[in-house]
């Protein structure tokens, strides 16, 4: 009997640690790693190698040079403006700029690409070895901020494709060359990233530097910075499995959704004894999954060569002389605003909002705008403010599905709300349904409609006392309780008190005033 | 008066102001050679619409406007590989056989700006991928030195320009040189090709070969000439990165040059095997002009020479790879009709629309470029290619330093088509570029000079090299070279009728009785005397015509002038008899004198008129060869003639009045 005891116990006990460790396996076992490659449309008026205008949207091939089209005989001549936002991205991630770098054509065949190969630069990039520090933080899914860098391999120029577009009804595919060599600076990052949300927070802040810097419009959803991901994941300690690679992604969403599921497909597939091939996928933002894409089956050789048509590309590294082939790096260096990092951490210091505050502000540059108008016109609460501005404000732009940027509420509509608010002239609830309105009506000034719906507070005392007299009245046994001793009872009984009143009491003056009424 | 074929730009220019040609004429002129070269198949298209466009504003600026340009009213033929908006530009390839771009080439554009003429697009080897002219979709370039059933090649790839230069259809040719395309055609056609530095003349329109080594290269028949076309089509260009940013400076002949300063190296590599006795003979024989005109010449040696060609044959290839991308029937060009999918349409497109030469090279040139062999084959290419260039460089600025090299340009005269074809492209090229192709790699300028005949009879030449813009020094012995020739050996090229075997001269008195043009196809006895004294016959021929021309203006105007003052005269009479009818009681004997004077004049006028006609009636020039002052005057004599026939109305006229008048008084009587 105590023998079967104990077999029994020692059988659990070895179920219990088999278990385990099944369960660390799965919990431990897998680690993910991540490299992006982004690409950025420069944002200049002419293309890279040509006077045609950079523009988005503009009429089909319309803004095509004969360089564009690759018409024999034409030669590609370097927009210096180029090479100034070039090398002033480059200095805002810390890059070492190369005092001279080259020009390669890389070959492939593809109806959108004229001259068969893209200009770009292999060997000698523009700029080598940089960082990006940021903050991690997704409301949800990261309780707090956490800091995080990525080293850059590389910075480089390069023109753009055309755009194909196919026709499957008529069997046809249509050419549009408008993009054909429009400026493109590549970042390669090294895989120092774990997972998808680290990816998505770097392209955000990425966003962020290109849209502070001007370089970039930073429209993900234009098509003006995409995404290209490399995922593999490995058994820790053991090496990495064949990566992946993801193309194009279009928004930062799109990039933690897609590397958390190529994360997971790759999972699932070693884990059922499969193995990865090495491939280009896509990512399909609406059914959520990343597909193999058909025509880049074949692994490329891309037969890199010099581009024998433009001489060395060389910038001055130690003074400030400006000239039309040389451009000056010190110079640029000035041009450098405030950067995102920057302006979270003054928030910190100067405001002493709380770092998740401080990483929301930043991430929209119109709030982060509106809130700096707003406190330095008036001392007024940072932390009130800031939570007016990403609570309250966004969440009904959100619903009305309303970009930020063309938020129709002005700051000085924001200040007078934000005024009320603190001088307690209207709640919480008062102020976000305000809000609301103005969204619907921009003509109004808030103070309007608050009369006008009625919703301003009650500081009235006598009116205050009226109302708290009456609920203590009507519930004689609530305030039996509390008399009783019973303290618990008195949120109970303000509850009542805004509950009856409509909110419409300025609730810290009615709570003494109750209290008040309750200990005489 | 000197030949079409021998007019240099300043003799051209000097008639002009002379009224002795315009520039109109003159252009008439070379296109009349250009169709009667046809057979030699220079051009690919003659474009006579835009020569005559071109000679009118010429012809505007120099005698309207007195602004001339210092290319006006000279004709020019350009390379079908440079862009020229609104006409064809083929490369010789199917691929852009209907290809017509919509820009000009700088060198087009600034030879235009500078007034000249375009008289066609000449003939080349598809891509210019070739050294005979001999791979092009319009058929082979004949060389005019030698023209029988056994003929010779032109050399190439600029076969065409040479050709049409060197048989006065045009005073200038503008050609590419990748490799030697631009000197081997001068060399073999016995005229002087230039290939200026890397850089020094934009390649912008140039439909590229190798982009690190093309560059565009000038063709006239004498130094002065290649002087001035360098001059305009010179300098810094915003559209090319590559151009050399410094401002041109344009070149000048010193007149007085010490020669005794310059050294001359002979680079010892340059012998090779297959090199004919002619052509050692004349290099030996121009070291040895220079050495007498106390030149410093010296052997010298650039090691890497052997392996150039094969360095070049691989860079060659790898651009060409690259270059002939663009070729995928989507945006210009041929488009073959399979469009089962993208790949097969390029595909297909591009198997059509490339020659066997052109699909080799782009085929060896993405083999070397993949990246499994790119360390092996490309890389290692550029840093012999560097080696190379560090030669001259050793050579020209190292101890005991030269300033010019003096090398042959080819290893033998033209070859016989038939032998030449024999070989394969690549094969040939590797032969005939031996001598031209490293400057080419180094960047650095040369210039082919023709030296005499050989026992065939055909051009002999040799190539000065010369460190990075050296134009002007290289340029400058070369003339001295020209000059010192032209007072011994020349006299052979430039043919002159004294000189000329009695067999020849027979010949041309025949031309000149039967005033026929002899036909190409006639001339079955394959004798080389016999086609050259046709040529001159042709050319003598044309200069007697414009004499004759020239004699018949002169008389005409003489009497259309002397019928003017005289009808002016008549209407000055008729007008004032008329009035005195009309205000004065009319003496009626008085009218009868005038009548009958002014019938006389009438009559004398009609006479000289009919002589006048009757002597332009002799002249059997065909309306459109007749220079335009001739027609004008024609048209004018025919106004005349009206104006005349009006007067003799307007005298019947007043003979009636007369009688009227007289029956008149009889009644009153």
């Amino acid at each position: 009997m105590k023998y079967s005891m104990l077999s029994k116990r020692l059988l659990y006990t070895y179920n219990k640690i088999h278990k385990c460790g099944i369960s660390s396996h799965y919990k431990k076992e897998w680690q993910s790693v991540v490299g992006l490659e982004v690409h950025a449309q420069l944002n200049t008026e002419s293309k890279l190698f040509s006077g045609a205008e950079n523009t988005f949207g503009g009429l089909v091939n319309n803004c095509v040079s004969l360089f564009d089209a690759a018409i024999p005989g034409t030669l590609p001549v370097l927009n210096k403006k180029c090479v100034e936002l070039g090398v002033l991205t480059a200095l805002a991630l810390s890059c070492k700029v190369n005092e001279v770098s080259s020009f390669d054509r890389k070959h492939y065949f593809y109806a959108d690409l004229p001259a068969g190969y893209q200009i770009t630069q292999q060997r000698a990039p523009l700029a080598n070895d940089g960082a990006i520090h940021f903050q991690v933080y997704t409301p949800g899914i990261h309780k707090k901020p956490y800091n995080k860098s990525s080293k850059i391999k590389q910075i480089q120029l390069e023109q753009d494709s055309g755009k194909s577009l196919h026709d499957a009804e008529l069997k046809r595919s249509l050419v549009d060359l408008n993009r054909a060599g429009a400026p493109l600076i590549e970042l390669v990052f090294e895989p120092d990233l774990e997972d998808g949300e680290e990816a998505a927070a770097l392209v955000k802040e990425l966003v962020l530097i290109v849209q502070r810097l001007g370089v970039c419009t930073g429209r993900m959803e234009e098509g003006a910075l995409r995404v290209d991901a490399n995922v593999s994941i490995r058994r820790v300690g053991d090496p990495l499995s064949t990566r992946t690679e993801i193309k194009n992604i279009g928004s930062v969403r799109g990039v933690a959704g897609a590397i958390q599921h190529e994360i997971e497909r790759q999972q699932s597939i070693l884990e059922n004894g499969g193995h990865i091939i090495n491939e280009t996928r896509a990512w399909d933002a609406i059914a959520k999954i990343t597909i193999p894409m058909r025509d880049k089956e074949v692994v490329q050789d891309y037969r890199y060569m010099p581009e024998p048509n433009l001489p060395p590309l060389r910038v001055n590294l130690n003074t400030i002389e400006d000239n039309e082939d040389v451009i000056s790096v010190p110079l640029i260096k000035e041009r450098i605003p405030e950067l995102p990092e920057e302006s979270r951490t003054k928030l910190i210091a100067k405001y002493e909002l709380r770092p998740e505050i401080a990483v929301q502000l930043v991430n929209e540059p119109v709030l982060l705008e509106f809130f700096q108008k707003i406190i330095v016109e008036k001392a007024r609460n940072p932390s009130k403010v800031a939570n007016l501005l990403l609570n309250d404000l966004l969440t009904v732009l959100n619903k009305r599905k309303i970009n930020v940027t063309y938020c129709p509420i002005t700051v000085k509509q924001l200040e007078e709300l934000v005024d009320l608010l603190l001088d307690k002239k209207i709640s919480l609830e008062i102020c976000r349904k305000t809000i609301n309105e103005l969204v619907e009506n921009t003509s109004f000034s808030p103070i309007d409609i608050i009369k006008q719906k009625g919703w301003l507070l009650i500081t009235d005392e006598a009116e205050i006392t009226k109302n708290c007299v009456k609920v203590i009245e009507n519930n004689p046994k609530l305030v039996k309780q509390y008399k009783e001793g019973k303290i618990k009872v008195f949120k109970a009984l303000l509850g009542i008190l805004s509950k009856t009143t409509d909110n419409k009491l300025d609730m810290s003056i009615a709570s003494k005033k109750f209290e008040e009424l309750l200990k005489k | 008066m000197n030949k079409l074929t021998t007019y240099s730009i300043k003799e051209i220019h000097k008639s002009f102001r002379d009224k002795l040609l315009t520039p109109t004429s003159f252009v008439d002129l070379c296109i009349q050679r250009a169709r009667q070269t046809k057979e030699l198949n220079a051009f690919i298209n003659i474009t006579d619409e835009e020569a005559e466009n071109h000679a009118i504003e010429s012809e505007k600026r120099v005698y309207v406007e007195k602004k001339s340009k210092p290319l006006d009213g000279i004709t020019i033929a350009i390379k079908d590989n440079f862009c020229t908006k609104n006409i064809h530009t083929t490369c010789a390839s199917n691929m852009l056989k209907n290809f017509v771009p919509t820009y000009d080439a700088t060198v087009y554009s600034r030879l235009i700006g500078s007034g000249a003429c375009l008289v066609g697009k000449s003939n080349l080897d598809e891509f210019a991928m070739g050294s005979g002219t001999v791979d092009s979709i319009f058929g082979p370039t004949r060389n005019p030195w030698c023209y029988s059933e056994d003929w010779r090649i032109s050399g190439g790839s600029s076969g065409g320009s040479a050709v049409a230069v060197a048989t006065g259809s045009c005073v200038a040719g503008i050609g590419s040189d990748t490799g030697g395309s631009t000197r081997n055609p001068a060399a073999l056609c016995g005229v002087v090709g230039l290939k200026p530095t890397y850089g020094l003349v934009s390649r912008y329109g140039l439909i590229p070969l190798v982009n690190s080594m093309d560059v565009p290269g000038i063709l006239t028949r004498n130094i002065d000439d290649l002087i001035v076309i360098l001059n305009c089509v010179a300098g810094p260009d915003i559209l090319d990165s590559t151009t050399i940013k410094k401002d041109f400076k344009p070149i000048k002949i010193i007149d007085d040059i010490d020669m005794s300063k310059i050294k001359i190296g002979i680079p010892s590599e340059y012998y090779c095997e297959g090199m004919s006795e002619d052509v050692l003979d004349v290099w030996r024989s121009v070291a040895d002009l220079l050495e007498n005109e106390k030149c410093q010449v010296c052997t010298v040696s650039l090691p890497h020479t052997s392996v150039s060609i094969a360095v070049y044959s691989i860079l060659n290839q790898c651009e060409v790879a690259s270059n002939m991308a663009r070729y995928d029937g989507l945006e210009y060009g041929l488009r073959a009709s399979e469009d089962y999918s993208t790949e097969e349409l390029y595909a297909s497109t591009r198997s059509e629309g490339f020659n066997n030469v052109v699909r080799s090279r782009i085929f060896a040139g993405n083999y070397f470029l993949l990246s499994r062999n790119y360390d092996k084959y490309f890389l290692k290419a550029l840093k012999l290619r560097r080696l190379i260039a560090d030669d001259f460089n050793k050579v020209f600025h190292g101890e005991n330093s030269v300033d010019l090299l003096l090398t042959p340009t080819t290893l033998s005269e033209a070859p016989l088509y038939k032998d030449f074809t024999s070989k394969h492209n690549r094969d040939q090229c590797a032969f005939q570029d031996y001598c031209t192709q490293p400057a080419n790699m180094a960047g650095i300028p040369a210039i082919s000079v023709p030296i005499r005949l050989s026992k065939n009879n055909l051009p002999l030449s040799i190539q000065l090299m010369g460190p990075t813009l050296s134009e002007e020094l290289m340029l400058n012995v070369a003339k001295k070279i020209e000059t010192t020739l032209t007072s011994e050996t020349l006299k052979n090229l430039n043919v002159s009728i004294e000189n000329l075997p009695q067999k020849c001269q027979n010949l041309l008195q025949q031309a000149a009785e039967s005033q026929s043009v002899l036909e190409i196809d006639n001339l079955d006895s394959v004798s080389i005397s016999l086609h050259r004294s046709r040529e001159i016959s042709e050319k003598l021929q044309d200069e007697y015509e414009i004499l004759k021309l020239k004699q018949r203006n002169a008389e005409l105007q003489a009497k259309i002038d002397r019928n003017n003052r005289s009808l002016q005269e008549l209407r000055k009479e008729l007008e004032s008899s008329k009035q005195s009818l009309t205000r004065q009681n009319p003496n009626p004997d008085n009218i009868q004198d005038h009548i009958k004077q002014l019938k006389q004049k009438l009559t004398s006028y009609e006479e000289n008129y009919e002589k006048a006609k009757s002597k332009y009636a002799v002249l059997s020039v065909p309306e459109a060869v007749l220079p335009k002052s001739l027609i004008s005057q024609v048209t004018s004599l025919l106004a005349l003639q009206e104006e005349a026939t009006s007067l003799k109305q307007r005298a019947d006229d007043i003979s009636l009045m007369k009688e009227a008048r007289e029956t008149f008084n009889r009644l009153r009587r």
